[in-house]
């Protein structure tokens, strides 16, 4: 398998202290979960809402609640742009600064000594979801009735940019590690393993530290190609299987070293998933870091605390490669799967070029398509069955790689649509 | 605005000079070895040893001329400016003018490149959409003037005055050996052949700037690197079956190898961007196709054997890929 290595850039926030904004005046709740948006809203106009209530909740089989970050009034729902981009249904909470949350049973468990049920239960409960990209609720993961024997905790961020997981490692490395072996013990699973880039020695330096006494957690260095944290790669990389669905299919869970905290906080205090890390970088900012929000703060707002270089700066959702160009920037709020928002100083649009069929483009896509194939025969339905564009994982290393400039992504998602 | 928001820093003409800057050795040498060398031993005069400058210049020139002027008139959609950027077609032209026989007459080189780059690549609307290779097309169709007219002669003049016929073609009148002091002898040693101080095409000679070559654009990521080795390794292994089938050894595989200009073709030719395959698979199958073929029209053909073979391979290109698309 071939990784290709991209720039870093990720000196400017890395290293940095974690900044906090956890006081918005108002947070808006986008009421989405994965792609899907349409919820069921619980409560009206002018009721009072606490910290961690349900605001909505999913239709049909993934019965996952979405919870309010804040306590306060509901005062509107309005349309906001969320972090693929998309208007979606938000609900605005007023937030009174109390943090006040609903009388509930107190734990006082140990993590290790849940039974898988409660475990399940509770991290459902929690809202916790995916944190990498794809928000796929991490329930439904740990339900499986395949025998698991791996447990693969993803914090490669191969992406340009990112340093929210890397943030997070160096932070919270003791109870990441504790909440791992609780995982192992909960669900039977055999072994864990953290997965690092190879680069990255400091993260190694201190998982190292504080690794002795969990015996079944390993720590794998990875290449720090790009897109090695992809899950299909990582997976085929560490256990040397391969699967068509999912990874449960081979045995293996891959979760996000985020994920993973916010199962932490779910387990040790039942505290549902309402912050994360967020990495704010680029070289329009004046001190790029990562900061601690609270879902469904306005971006704007820590934009503007932290400061920028210029007035005309654009504001990207996402890492580099797969991120979203935000146009209306003042309405981009903070969601559970947004890890980084880059403020460039300038960007434009690169005029492309004719191709000049040099096969970078089928070289180096990790799904093995062939894009330029694809251009070819754009038009050609039967023809274009054949080389499978809906293979494509949307990874944008075709667009990067493309000497003439082809934004050849766009065209093979087309070719996939048909 | 559309993601990725990052790009590589390679270009398409960053990778298009890559190529330009590996030929200008070349240049250099065939200038050297057919005009200036001459000159300073007083074989020639001046104007005779500007000759291989002139006919570099005048191919280029042409190719690039014949094009523009092609876009100019019949192409309504491009814009110039940057079709004149873009298409930097005076580097088939520089190519093909180190393969041609030193005393090709200027008419049939200038008639040459206006056929090929009509016919190869401009027809189809643009370089980018050609489907032949113009310098195999161009080798094809002089090869084919000069036979016509009774065969242009590779030597120059200090040449001439010592063989009458260059390496390979000595070697055809012969026919399958191994001896040594016939194939190699005549013309020096395997030192001179690897430096390229024999007869043949006007710069293509040297299998030393070949290998820098091919060695510059692989750093610089601008070849298919698997189509040349592939077609030189299987040319070599055939040639070496061949001469073991036949009862002659290694020094008929080597000297098929080291002349007609099977590897300058290899590196610089057959792995053209824009006719060549881009699966990997493809490239593979691609390069071996080459080198059979070569073999085979090196035993049947009087000339340009390795062109034709890449001429026909190119025809194939679109079957080869379409069957090697990697998805399973």
């Amino acid at each position: 398998m071939r990784n290709l290595k991209l720039p870093k850039y990720k000196m400017m926030s890395k290293n940095k202290r974690i900044g906090f904004y956890n006081k918005p005046k108002l947070v808006y709740i986008p009421l989405i979960s994965g792609n899907d948006t349409d919820l069921t809203i619980v409560g009206k106009k002018g009721d009072y809402i606490y910290k961690g209530s349900i605001i909505g909740k999913r239709k049909g089989d993934f019965k996952l609640p979405i919870k309010s970050s804040v306590s306060g009034t509901v005062i509107d729902y309005v349309q906001k742009t969320c972090s693929n981009g998309t208007k979606v249904k938000c609900v605005v909470i007023e937030n009174d600064f109390k943090e006040k949350e609903e009388i509930k049973d107190i734990i006082s468990k140990k993590m290790n000594q849940y039974t898988k049920e409660d475990f399940i239960n509770i991290i459902k409960d929690c809202g916790v979801i995916g944190m990498g990209k794809t928000g796929y609720p991490t329930y439904l993961k740990y339900e499986t009735t395949n025998k698991i024997d791996t447990l693969i905790v993803n914090c490669v961020e191969c992406s340009p940019y990112v340093t929210s997981d890397y943030i997070l490692l160096t932070e919270r490395c003791e109870d990441i590690l504790e909440t791992i072996d609780a995982i192992l013990e909960i669900n039977e699973i055999d072994n864990a393993c953290i997965a690092i880039s190879k680069k990255d020695t400091k993260l190694l330096e201190i998982l190292n530290t504080f690794i002795g006494t969990y015996l079944k957690i390993k720590i794998i260095l990875v290449d720090d190609g790009y897109p090695m944290g992809w899950e299909r790669n990582l997976v085929e990389n560490i256990t040397k299987k391969t699967y068509d669905e999912t990874p449960m299919e081979c045995g293996v869970i891959v979760n996000n070293v985020s994920t993973i905290y916010a199962i932490c906080e779910a387990l040790k205090y039942n505290k549902p998933l309402c912050e994360r890390i967020i990495t704010f970088t680029g070289d329009g900012i004046r001190k790029p870091q990562n900061v601690y929000v609270k879902i469904g703060t306005p971006i704007i707002e820590i934009i503007n605390k932290i400061g920028v270089n210029t007035e005309n700066y654009v504001v990207i959702a996402g890492e580099p490669m797969m991120g979203k160009y935000i146009e209306d920037v003042d309405n981009l709020v903070a969601t559970a799967d947004l890890s980084c928002v880059i403020i460039l100083s300038k960007h434009e649009d690169i005029l492309p070029e004719e191709c000049i069929r040099c096969g970078k483009c089928v070289k180096y896509c990790p799904a093995k398509i062939s894009p330029v194939l694809i251009k070819d025969n754009e038009n050609n339905k039967e023809k274009l069955s054949l080389f499978k564009p809906e293979k494509c994982i949307s990874c944008g290393l075709c667009s990067y790689i493309c000497p003439s400039k082809i934004d050849l992504r766009s065209i093979v998602e087309k070719a996939g649509e048909k | 605005m559309k993601g990725p928001f990052i790009h590589t820093k390679s270009t398409s003409s960053k990778i298009m000079k890559s190529i330009l800057i590996s030929l200008i050795p070349f240049i250099i040498f065939a200038f050297y070895k057919n005009g200036l060398s001459l000159l300073f031993k007083g074989k020639i005069g001046l104007f005779d040893s500007l000759k291989p400058l002139l006919i570099i210049i005048i191919c280029a020139g042409c190719t690039f001329l014949f094009e523009i002027l092609y876009a100019k008139l019949f192409l309504k959609s491009v814009d110039i400016k940057t079709y004149i950027k873009n298409s930097y077609a005076y580097i088939p032209g520089i190519i093909l003018s180190l393969i041609i026989p030193l005393n090709t007459p200027i008419f049939i080189i200038i008639l040459t490149c206006l056929i090929s780059t009509i016919v190869g690549r401009m027809l189809n609307g643009g370089y980018s959409k050609s489907i032949f290779n113009t310098v195999a097309m161009s080798v094809i169709i002089i090869g084919i003037f000069s036979i016509i007219n009774g065969g242009y002669s590779y030597l120059n003049n200090y040449e001439m005055t010592k063989y009458s016929m260059t390496p390979l073609q000595n070697a055809k009148e012969i026919g399958l050996t191994n001896s040594y002091n016939e194939l190699i002898k005549p013309y020096g040693d395997y030192k001179q052949f690897f430096v390229g101080n024999v007869s043949g095409g006007i710069g293509e000679v040297s299998i030393l700037f070949c290998l820098i070559g091919l060695i510059y654009l692989s750093l610089k990521k601008a070849i298919k690197l698997i189509i040349p080795i592939s077609i030189i390794m299987t040319s070599f292994l055939g040639f070496l079956i061949l001469g073991f089938i036949n009862g002659v050894g290694v020094n008929y595989a080597l000297f098929n190898i080291l002349t007609g200009a099977i590897i300058f073709c290899a590196i610089f030719v057959a792995p053209e961007m824009l006719n060549s395959p881009v699966t990997k698979k493809g490239q593979i199958i691609y390069g071996i196709l080459i080198g059979l073929l070569t073999i085979v029209f090196r035993m049947l053909l009087p000339f340009g054997d390795v062109f034709i073979a890449v001429f026909i391979c190119n025809l194939l290109v679109p079957i080869i890929d379409n069957n090697c698309s990697k998805v399973k």
